[in-house]
């Protein structure tokens, strides 16, 4: 179940009115790389992974995109808010603005609605866990050309913030995808400095030791 | 470091046949004789010291190549350090001595590129224990956290994991 | 937004984003030790840091979780909301 924080997670913010970036950043909320895309592609996956880890990780990363979400949404929504009508044909946005004024909608940069084909759900973990360190990669590669586009030093800072989380979720995806070649192929396959195998004890969802066969 | 093989015979999930030896019960046995050599197409790593967890050394974390110097506020794409930010706030181990700097892009693993902690000469690297077709990430091992504040709203609490835009830059030339 | 809420609203971002680090780092690093300790901190930190907020400026969480105090009025619904916040004065 979901609770809501009257907070975003970073204080981002924007330093003037620029309707055009608005049209890029709106990307990253609505379109294929974007942050609505990856938290209901983690949160739909969590359903049938086979570890607790991997429920664990997908689920508290995929909370955690709704917030990027909301970072995106108070990003473009400062950023033509105070546009007039003017700024908003200038930068090319009246096609958006016929249908929405200056609302959010879930929209790509060019304009095109999200789908739910932007996303896949598997069922097989490990393709799973494999799409979603491509979406990771696939947002950090959006923020870095975001950031080239921007020349507003507010809207870059957020920018830079959401990157940076974009690579600590790969990270993530990363050793939950190693959890999981474990839990298949029942051996440790390699173990790293500092990790304790005995604990791991009642870890995994068959609520005990891993069993070799 | 320490390795479990495993103890059938028979191929593993994914088809593949790992080295096997005799089944290990304690988790405490030292296996350090039964350690493989490392493979050849491991770089050769500059002598780090892997147990080094929390001095200067660590801290300057020489991983990120030879002549990347520590960067700091000016160098593009790092944050400044925020003005106003408590020198040793809650859980920030190394207080005013932690160097506000943001690392440059961590190069490729070429000849002479330093590794890693927990890697190098001799220590059996992941690759070799593991079939083709297989991605593979490295472990974090925690070794504690810096203050946001001191990481200038950077986007993480662990140097480890700071990077700077852009990921990975094009080589020079092109 | 008055600069000494908006202070204590920095100080709590920065906490939950601390506990939220440690939370993503514990589901993958269960069972290590130095984490948890400093996730129950952390935890602890950013608790009282919310306590003192609501009790100043009204409730944080929704659904029964934030502190509703004795204000005659629903709190919960002010402003400014966290996407109009001005955190630098501009615009």
């Amino acid at each position: 179940m979901w609770v809501y924080q009257k907070m975003l997670q970073y204080p981002a913010g924007v330093r003037a009115c620029n309707p055009k970036l608005a049209k890029s950043v709106i990307t990253q909320y609505g379109g294929p790389d974007g942050e609505l895309a990856a938290s209901l592609r983690y949160l739909t996956q969590r359903y049938t992974m086979p570890i607790p880890q991997a429920k664990a990780a997908l689920t508290d990363i995929g909370t955690e995109e709704l917030a990027h979400m909301e970072i995106v949404a108070t990003l473009v929504y400062n950023l033509i808010k105070d546009a007039s009508v003017e700024d908003i044909k200038r930068a090319g946005l009246d096609g958006y603005y016929a249908d929405h004024d200056k609302a959010l909608y879930f929209v790509n940069g060019d304009g095109n609605p999200w789908t739910a084909a932007y996303i896949q759900s598997k069922g097989d973990p490990i393709t799973d866990i494999h799409e979603n360190m491509a979406a990771e990669e696939k947002a950090r590669s959006t923020y870095e050309y975001l950031m080239q586009l921007s020349d507003d030093s507010e809207v870059d800072r957020t920018l830079r913030f959401l990157w940076q989380r974009e690579i600590v979720h790969f990270q993530r995806f990363g050793e939950v995808l190693d959890l999981l070649h474990e839990y298949y192929s029942h051996q440790r396959v390699f173990q790293m400095r500092g990790y304790d195998p005995a604990a791991l004890k009642g870890a995994n969802s068959e609520g005990g030791r891993i069993i070799t066969p | 470091m320490r390795r479990y093989l495993p103890k059938s015979d028979r191929r593993g999930v994914l088809g593949f046949n790992t080295p096997r030896s005799e089944p290990k019960d304690e988790p405490d046995e030292d296996l350090e004789e039964a350690a493989p050599e490392s493979c050849e197409e491991q770089a050769p790593c500059a002598p780090e010291d892997a147990d080094d967890t929390g001095s200067e050394t660590a801290l300057r974390m020489p991983w990120f190549g030879p002549g990347r110097g520590p960067a700091g506020p000016g160098r593009p794409g790092c944050p400044p350090r925020e003005p106003g930010c408590p020198p040793q706030g809650p859980g920030c181990p190394n207080g005013p001595n932690w160097p506000p700097w943001c690392p440059g892009n961590p190069p490729g693993m070429g000849p002479g590129t330093p590794c890693p902690p927990g890697m190098g000469p001799g220590v059996p690297c992941p690759p070799g224990g593991m079939p083709l077709a297989t991605a593979w990430v490295p472990w974090q091992v925690y070794n504690g956290y810096v203050h946001p504040c001191e990481m200038a709203g950077s986007g993480t609490i662990f140097p480890e994991l700071l990077r700077c835009p852009p990921l990975y830059q094009k080589p020079p030339g092109t | 937004m008055d600069p000494k809420q908006l202070e204590l609203l920095r100080r709590v971002m920065e906490a939950q984003f601390i506990a939220l680090e440690l939370n993503l780092l514990l589901d993958t690093h269960p069972s290590d030790e130095r984490a948890l300790q400093d996730f129950r901190a952390a935890s602890r930190e950013l608790r009282n840091l919310v306590a003192t907020y609501e009790a100043a400026y009204g409730p944080l969480l929704n659904y029964g979780l934030g502190e509703p105090g004795m204000t005659p009025c629903w709190q919960w619904i002010s402003d400014p909301w966290p996407w109009e916040i001005n955190w630098r004065g501009k615009c």
